[in-house]
């Protein structure tokens, strides 16, 4: 059996043990609020809080209407936080499944799977204030959903891949998980989650334009606002889409083997 | 119809450290038995030859005894033939479940209580959650914790905890069983109590692969042996033969001719 055989096998075996993976993120999850009273209304507060404080100061200092910033900032702040803890744990997973791995010839993506899952969860713990916030100034009424669905979907791919490549490098590199972590705290500052494109020069628009972070918030942020994405946005989507892809059957063509070998 | 077959099997293990470098310069200082072993390669890693050269033909009946000093493979060994370490060379074939009861503890969450641990590995071992829920009463009767279950693993003693672990772990039976070291701990009632469902499980079992070091418990269970020495099998044959083997002072690094 070649090793591109055995990775679609691996993914095949991963998708087949769904209750493993659900189990073990759900867990993950649950972990955390075992001695908790609050437990995730302590999540939904903090971000809510600070939507509100944030999004009061923010209308003022970009120079826009409340009812129009808050909405734009809290759907953006959210769905950005979520891609930004995604990709940091990202980094984490074979490391975090070593006793499973080192047990048990367990499929590589389960594990994959289980921090997307897990981070899903803790992205649902959001979404109240989400409608709140949106119910109260754009209208609930106006949320594309067809287009909304489309972006989870393919949001949900890019995370699935980017977290399946990032696993897999900071197995073997173990200086990976610090870049990241710098690199995500740069690249809120540069992703348009606080600020418009348009309020930018012509020439940094470019720049925001072809940032893949932009794109995916994009897919998710405007059918929710009530507009369809920009057609610029989808294309630069599509091409991360294939570009992962390929980096993904790359790496895991060289390395899903020596994964084990590594942590 | 069970069965494992390992041919020409290599495990290499790349150590990828900081002081690797400094490693590779005390090579040269190594005894002539570790530099077989630990070998420099380009770049400036290091890679450790775990197995060498494994074959071994397990088929339904055989009760194998893995005999060793500490690092001569013995774990390397048990992970290859689970399915864990896919090697460099050679190949493994299995058919047949197979279940290693390597690390009791996985999957231990300590404010989760006593059922949450049983469903957890349950589930980790492949069962639904209504299955796993099946596996209740099984486990009240033979951990006797009672209302213990439903407390967090944290207010366990060490003693209680192995309890529910070792009953978890042995609760399904699989057709090949690969043990590590027989567990040591826990008080003498216990022990029987523990020897007595090992029998039971081992009986059911098609193959058993079983490493420890406690000749008394490797002759109660199994019938051959085989005997590895710095990731090489030295010699395969009756377990009494084996173990006369190991027990001579000087073991031989390299195969028996």
């Amino acid at each position: 059996m070649t090793q591109l055989h055995k990775l679609y096998k691996d993914v095949w075996d991963s998708l087949r043990i769904w209750r493993f993976w659900v189990h073990l993120g759900w867990e993950d999850i649950a972990r955390q609020y075992r001695r908790s009273i609050l437990g995730p209304v302590w999540i939904t507060l903090n971000t809510g809080i600070f939507i509100i404080v944030f999004g009061l100061i923010g209308a003022q200092l970009f120079n826009s209407g409340v009812d129009e910033y808050l909405p734009y900032l809290c759907v953006g702040h959210v769905i950005f936080t979520c891609m930004s803890l995604m990709i940091n744990d990202g980094c984490q997973v074979y490391m975090q499944a070593g006793p499973y791995l080192k047990q048990a010839p367990f499929p590589k993506f389960a594990f994959v799977f289980r921090v997307v899952w897990r981070n899903v969860i803790m992205l649902a713990h959001n979404v109240p204030i989400v409608l709140l916030v949106i119910g109260f100034t754009s209208g609930l009424g106006r949320i594309r959903l067809d287009w909304l669905f489309l972006g989870i979907f393919l949001v949900l791919c890019c995370s699935v891949l980017l977290v399946s490549i990032l696993g897999l490098i900071a197995a073997r590199f173990r200086d990976v998980p610090m870049i990241v972590t710098s690199g995500m705290q740069i690249a809120f500052f540069v992703t348009p989650v606080m600020w418009r494109p348009e309020q930018l020069t012509e020439r940094a628009q470019l720049a925001a334009l072809l940032n893949p972070l932009a794109a995916l918030l994009d897919l998710i942020r405007a059918p929710m606002l009530g507009t369809v994405p920009s057609n610029a946005a989808w294309l630069l989507v599509l091409v991360t889409l294939v570009v992962l892809s390929c980096l993904c059957v790359l790496l895991y063509v060289i390395g899903r083997r020596r994964i084990v070998y590594w942590i | 119809m069970a069965y494992l077959e390992m041919s020409g099997v290599c495990v290499d293990f790349p150590v990828f450290s900081s002081q690797s470098r400094g490693l590779i310069n005390s090579l040269f200082r190594f005894e002539r038995s570790v530099q077989q072993r630990i070998e420099a390669k380009g770049g400036g890693g290091v890679t450790v030859h775990a197995l060498r050269d494994i074959s071994l033909h397990l088929k339904k009946g055989d009760r194998v005894a893995l005999i060793g000093r500490n690092g001569a493979g013995k774990t390397t060994m048990l992970r290859a033939m689970s399915g864990v370490y896919e090697p460099e060379q050679g190949e493994i074939r299995s058919s047949g479940n197979i279940s290693a009861l390597t690390d009791l503890m996985l999957g231990v969450d300590p404010e989760a209580s006593g059922y949450d641990f049983v469903i957890t590995r349950g589930i980790v071992m492949g069962l639904t959650k209504a299955q796993a829920k099946g596996l209740f009463a099984d486990v009240e009767a033979f951990t006797q914790l009672g209302d213990y279950l439903h407390l967090p693993v944290r207010s366990y003693s060490t003693g209680m905890l192995l309890r529910l672990a070792f009953a978890i772990s042995t609760a399904i039976v699989p057709d090949i069983l690969l043990m590590d070291e027989m567990i040591g701990v826990g008080d003498s009632q216990f022990i029987e109590r523990a020897n007595l469902r090992l029998n039971k499980l081992m009986s059911q079992v098609e193959i058993l692969v079983l490493a420890s070091h406690n000749e008394e418990i490797l002759r109660a269970f199994c019938s051959t042996g085989v005997v590895m020495s710095e990731g090489r099998i030295v010699h395969t044959g009756p377990l009494a033969e084996c173990l006369a083997l190991h027990n001579e002072p000087t073991l031989p690094a390299t195969g028996l001719s």
